[in-house]
């Protein structure tokens, strides 16, 4: 069993709204030298099969369902076996 | 002054010596989209001012060149149809970015329509949304407040498996809505009309036209254009980033399906940096500290800055450093042309830039002082001190104008269709009322929020609780001092377009036409928003030909101005292209909202009355489709007709003489009796007999001529045959009970309780939304 962790994120340049937002609202609360504020998806899968096949898997869930490529990149981490 | 050594220039790019593949090479390179002519132009014009062009200078270029920013294909046939097509009370026509046309003393809305096609069909919510946001501010821009949305989509159909690499339509309908809904209703503007049509042949092309109307004094109406030179450009609201680059030469062109390059050119909306930046705007403007503005949206600065300082008589110094950037490291060309949303360029006096700096920081709105306009008529840009762009603006603007060629098939026999008649005519409706085109589409319009700012006199849903039906259009309360409503409405007759081009416009014009009378609204005022294919196709510029003849015939017998409009070409994919689809967004004036009428039966024992005349044709109906049949000579609409048709329901309107009104289109009498008696839950018996001499079937289901129906009061029976008086009109029954009762020929066809049709109409879209 190996567990994966899919991180989606807006490609460099296109405006998150909820983070622009938020970095906003830290400033107004004095937390005003944060310069830049992401927000992320974050999915964490558990494969039945090793290590390397689920890394296929989780690249082709990533970008067939996860991800709009147009806005979105993902990062995929491996946390291990569980 | 121009400049002659080219090393003063930075980022230079070769061209004068290249010749003619390698400039085509280029243009594709660069992601310019300008074919070789125009390449070739540009290399004639630096050989003769003895210097190489500059990277930005050719972006500029391709920006300003581009289908989206000078209709190039289409000028020459819209100024040849649509110019004069002006009437006393408009303000502005065809010339800033929005119309202007008078409602009452100094009262006047804005209004504007555009076509959101090619980045909702690869980013269905950021592209929907961002086609309500540009909109908005083409509205805002004239100095007017936005007091109505409106969308008109086109989509799949939703049955076949979709084009291999494309969206299929249930996702997209759900994203496009979702991101309309988020975006209207985030920023407080009620989404209140609209049209929604599938149709295979919008399958990976889909088309997403939004709309708005504001309203505006005449001390506050703003023109897109610098007040003099010496004055100050301010750049508000958003941010600058690489998102949307190159969106106009992305819309200039033909989708591929799948290909990487279609990833390039989105961008999202933010409808929480708009909202603050409508009030800010608008607070500057009524102090009087704008003297112009225009809002960024394809083509960006470069577009916006250029036509603000021509139009003014003047030029342009910009220091794009100065712009507020949302990551580092842009180049100056990519600043130039980004167009990223939610921005405003504000031409103001000297004087007046600290007060527009206090309106703009009291909303919390960025902004940045960017350049100025200057003597002359020269826009030359400076990044951090370097001259990186410095060309004449009429040189700019002065895109080229094609007179295309086109072909156009025409049809001399008269062909008539004829549909096998059904086993069971109840059966055989309930199964068409839940076609999607028929069905209702509460699962679409109740996730708008069509009431915000309480001035919604007409919904899109007309009704009493969970017996609502669908409104001919929205009514708009106009201002607070005024009973004068504005009525909208929208749609194209998207299978008549099939059939013909040139009867399908003016088949759509005249539906728009009789909805708003079904709305008791006169109608004023037309903004046509043209969706075509691939326009280098003989067969497509022909398609594009007849309809906008079509607009300026239909126009110009029924008096009214085409104010604003857009074209959208190479809505293609693989080569097939979209059926030609002139959207249409009429506006009409009520002189007393009060009065405004709802489609819906208002109580038992009325004469149902259809006003108008039809031959029963089924050409480009709906039922023919659904019947599985094409083709069919459609009837030509009598505008003679229309216009007298006009004046007795407004007079009828006027002296409160009917209960209610609905025009017969889609779906033909059958769908609008239903719906008029889904609004109440009052049943009707009708009798089909005396309306034409036609089949059963052409009776219910024709969509032919301007026909209206109407609830009239038995003591009111007299006045109206009198109003109508030289026109069409049959008493074909009553309104009672709960059932729908329709007869032909002494013969029960149809008995049924309306909840059935109901529940069929109800539930025919829940497969996709």
């Amino acid at each position: 069993m190996v567990k994966i962790r899919i991180e989606v994120s807006y490609l460099e340049g296109v405006e998150d709204p909820e983070a622009s937002t938020l970095q906003h609202n830290l400033g107004v609360l004095g937390y005003d030298s944060i310069d830049k504020t992401r927000i992320l998806k974050i999915y964490e899968l558990s494969f039945a099969e090793d290590e390397h096949t689920a890394l296929g898997m989780a690249k082709a869930i990533a970008e067939n369902l996860l991800i709009n490529p147009v806005i979105n990149k993902y990062d995929i981490i491996i946390l291990g076996e569980e | 002054m121009p400049m002659s050594a080219a090393e003063s220039f930075s980022g230079i790019v070769k061209i004068t010596d290249l010749d003619e593949s390698s400039l085509l090479n280029l243009s594709e390179v660069m992601g310019l989209s300008l074919n070789l002519e125009e390449m070739v132009r540009l290399r004639h014009y630096f050989r003769k001012l003895g210097r190489e062009p500059t990277e930005t200078e050719l972006q500029a270029m391709g920006q300003a060149w581009s289908e989206h920013c000078c209709y190039k294909s289409s000028k020459f046939y819209l100024k040849k149809y649509l110019s004069g097509l002006k009437t006393d009370y408009t303000v502005l026509a065809m010339e800033d970015d929005a119309g202007i046309v008078k409602i009452t003393g100094d009262l006047n809305y804005a209004v504007k329509m555009e076509s959101h096609n090619h980045p909702s069909a690869i980013e269905p919510y950021g592209g929907a949304a961002t086609g309500v946001g540009g909109i908005l501010r083409d509205v805002l821009c004239m100095g007017a407040q936005p007091v109505a949305a409106i969308d008109s989509l086109y989509l799949g159909d939703g049955k076949s498996p979709g084009r291999k690499g494309m969206l299929n339509t249930k996702f997209l309908v759900n994203r496009v809505v979702g991101g309309i809904r988020d975006y209207g209703n985030r920023v407080g503007i009620p989404t209140v009309a609209g049209h929604l049509y599938f149709g295979k042949e919008f399958e990976g092309v889909p088309l997403v036209n939004a709309g708005c109307i504001g309203t505006v004094r005449d001390s506050e109406i703003r023109r897109s254009r610098v007040g003099a030179h010496g004055e100050i450009l301010i750049l508000a609201g958003g941010k600058t980033g690489r998102d949307g680059i190159h969106g106009v030469n992305f819309a200039s062109r033909t989708l591929l399906a799948g290909k990487e390059e279609n990833k390039k050119a989105v961008q999202l909306g933010n409808p929480i940096i708009k909202e603050p930046l409508i009030h800010a705007i608008l607070e500057a403007n009524s102090e009087g500290l704008i003297s112009g503005m225009k809002d960024l949206g394809g083509g960006g600065l470069s577009s916006a800055a250029g036509e603000m300082c021509l139009a003014g008589g003047s030029g342009g110094e910009i220091n794009l450093e100065k712009v507020l950037l949302k990551e580092s490291g842009m180049e100056p060309w990519e600043i130039w042309v980004s167009e990223s949303q939610e921005r405003m360029l504000i031409s103001a006096k000297k004087e007046h830039v600290d007060s527009i700096g206090k309106i703009m920081e009291k909303w919390g709105i960025d902004y940045g002082v960017i350049g100025k306009s200057t003597r002359g008529k020269r826009m030359k840009l400076l990044h951090h001190g370097e001259v990186v762009m410095d060309l004449p603006l009429t040189f700019l603007t002065s895109g080229p104008v094609y007179a295309k060629p086109f072909s156009m098939s025409s049809r001399e026999d008269m062909e008539w269709i004829q549909p096998v008649d059904p086993n069971n005519f109840s059966m055989d409706l309930k199964k068409f009322i839940a076609d999607y085109n028929n069905a209702c589409k509460f699962g679409v319009v109740r996730q708008y929020d069509f009431t915000v700012r309480g001035d919604t006199v007409i919904k899109p849903v007309s009704g009493i609780p969970n017996h609502e039906t669908h409104s001919d259009g929205a009514v708009i309360r106009a201002s607070e001092d005024t009973t004068a409503g504005i009525g909208i409405t929208s749609g194209c007759n998207v299978k008549a377009m099939i059939n013909d081009a040139y009867q399908g416009t003016i088949n759509s014009l005249s539906r728009s036409y009789t909805n708003l009378l079904a709305l008791g609204c006169s109608p004023h005022s037309v903004v046509d928003s043209l969706n075509f294919g691939n326009p280098d196709k003989l067969e497509i510029m022909g398609q594009f030909v007849k309809s906008v003849k079509a607009i300026g015939d239909f126009c110009r017998e029924l008096k009214l101005p085409v104010v604003a409009g857009n074209v959208s070409f190479y809505n293609e994919l693989e080569s097939l292209d979209i059926p030609p689809t002139p959207n249409i967004l009429l506006t009409g004036i009520i002189n007393d909202f009060r009065k405004a009428l709802t489609p819906e039966f208002k109580g038992s024992g009325n004469s149902i009355f259809v006003v108008g005349g039809s031959s029963g044709n089924l050409a480009g109906s709906i039922y023919a489709s659904y019947a599985g049949m094409t083709g069919g000579t459609m009837d030509h609409v009598d505008l003679e007709e229309l216009s007298i048709l006009k004046n007795s329901i407004l007079e009828c309107v006027e002296k409160g003489l009917v209960h209610s009104l609905h025009d017969i289109s889609g779906g033909g009498l059958a769908l609008a009796l239903l719906e008029m008696s889904f609004g109440s839950g009052i049943g009707f018996n009708v009798d089909l007999s005396s309306i034409n001499g036609s089949r059963l079937l052409n009776k219910l289901y024709s969509e032919s001529g301007n026909r209206m129906i109407m609830e009239v009061s038995k003591e009111n029976e007299e006045k109206i045959a009198g109003i109508f008086k030289g026109m069409e009109i049959h008493r074909i029954g009553i309104t009672g009970d709960v059932r729908a009762v329709f007869n032909n020929d002494a013969q029960k066809i149809i008995d049924e309780n309306i909840s059935e049709f109901r529940e069929s109409w109800e539930h025919g879209l829940d497969r996709l939304i």
